[in-house]
């Protein structure tokens, strides 16, 4: 038997959560079914379609991607949000890497609670997008480093080269954005390089 | 006062997601959500400052740019119909990771944790909220990805074959400067 109540209240800590109401997200995860995980058991796979979110109750899981591990994870984390949400195939390989305990939910049960109305579905919706913004919080502050090392390099284009009209702000120039490469040249350096339009 | 919640609302309309919801629900949106107007050149945002609010973009054009060690660096642009600003809105105690400048006159809602309370606004709310998920989703496997890309060396740490490959063409190139200066 899980405490979802307390399970609630270390997600919203974790992801540093605003505006969730913490009865209402145990509520959410009461839909979630429980299972145990051994050392080594895979939640997810890379290229799989993404058909289930996944909350890590106890134990830790590394991320996997071309047998290279990423990150490792501890719980409480929720897992699995990115492919489910966007629509697309999982991006990385996830494995338990300890004895542990996790919340599954299949993208049937999943997506009425996030479309709807329900108090219960609105602290859901708003612990993803809490655990979402928390991630790309930390990607641009390790952008914004690699921009710093860029930048005098990028003051100086070279032919071809056109202004980068997007870093990855503003979700509607998101498609702009894949237009800018950032590159590490044969002497080492980062610089940016933007496609030719 | 009147023209401007029209005009306001007229802009409202034209975002996805939020056209699609009655008037009524729009309308109920604008009243809990106050609407603010930034002069060109102005900033919106600034790096650093407290994050609390997100600004959904009636009319406008911004310009965002990130302060670094060399300068600041333009790293995109955001136009209407675009929330911005709103990782402070769903996490707490987070700094602006950007400034924003109006480079047109811009108009904007701001949406305030409070207005997840609002009753009133819950279908609107709903809407914007949906709307972040799948965006938010893709900027983060976005910039993943990017991240990964830009700690990846262009010319990838050749393994065994490429090195091989890479071997091989040069003492081809140097067998043929041979043979020609032989025949020469």
């Amino acid at each position: 038997m899980i405490d979802t109540f307390a399970v609630s209240r270390h997600l919203i800590a974790a992801h540093r959560a605003a505006e969730v109401d913490e009865a209402a997200l145990a509520r959410a995860l009461d839909h979630f079914r429980p299972e145990k995980l051994a050392p080594g058991q895979v939640l997810m796979v890379e290229g799989r379609p993404a058909t289930t979110l996944h909350v890590l109750v106890r134990g830790e899981v590394e991320v996997v991607l071309d047998h290279r591990r990423l990150t490792t994870l501890r719980a409480p984390v929720v897992l699995g949000e990115l492919g489910l949400l966007a629509g697309l195939p999982r991006s990385a390989t996830v494995r338990a890497l300890c004895p542990g305990v996790q919340l599954v939910v299949d993208d049937v049960t999943l997506w009425p609670f996030l479309d709807g109305p329900s108090t219960a579905g609105a602290a859901l919706r708003r612990l993803l997008l809490a655990a979402m913004a928390d991630v790309l919080a930390q990607d641009n502050e390790q952008l914004m480093a690699t921009l710093s090392a860029v930048h005098p390099v990028a003051a100086e284009p070279e032919p071809g080269d056109v202004p980068s009209e997007d870093f990855g702000f503003g979700a509607d120039l998101l498609a702009q954005s894949k237009q800018v490469e950032l590159v590490v040249d044969e002497a080492g350096k980062r610089r940016r390089y933007d496609r030719k339009k | 006062m009147h023209d401007t919640r029209a005009s306001d609302a007229a802009m409202l309309a034209r975002i996805p997601g939020l056209g699609q919801l009655p008037a009524r629900e729009r309308e109920a949106l604008l009243i809990c959500a106050p609407a603010i107007a930034v002069e060109e050149g102005h900033a919106v945002f600034r790096q650093g400052e407290s994050a609390g609010c997100a600004l959904l973009l009636l009319e406008g054009r911004c310009r965002v740019e990130v302060e670094g060690d060399g300068g600041n660096t333009v790293v995109g642009h955001v136009r209407s119909g675009a929330l911005i600003g709103e990782v402070g809105l769903y996490c707490r105690d987070t700094l602006r990771s950007a400034t924003v400048i109006a480079e047109q006159r811009t108009r904007a809602l701001v949406i305030e944790p409070g207005l997840f309370r609002a009753a009133d606004a819950r279908p609107a709310v709903t809407m914007i909220e949906r709307r972040s998920l799948s965006e938010l989703a893709e900027r983060v496997r976005h910039s993943h990805a990017r991240l990964r890309r830009a700690h990846q060396p262009t010319t990838p740490d050749a393994g065994p074959p490429a090195r091989r490959l890479g071997i091989l063409s040069r003492l081809l190139e140097r067998w043929s400067r041979w043979i020609e200066e032989v025949l020469s």
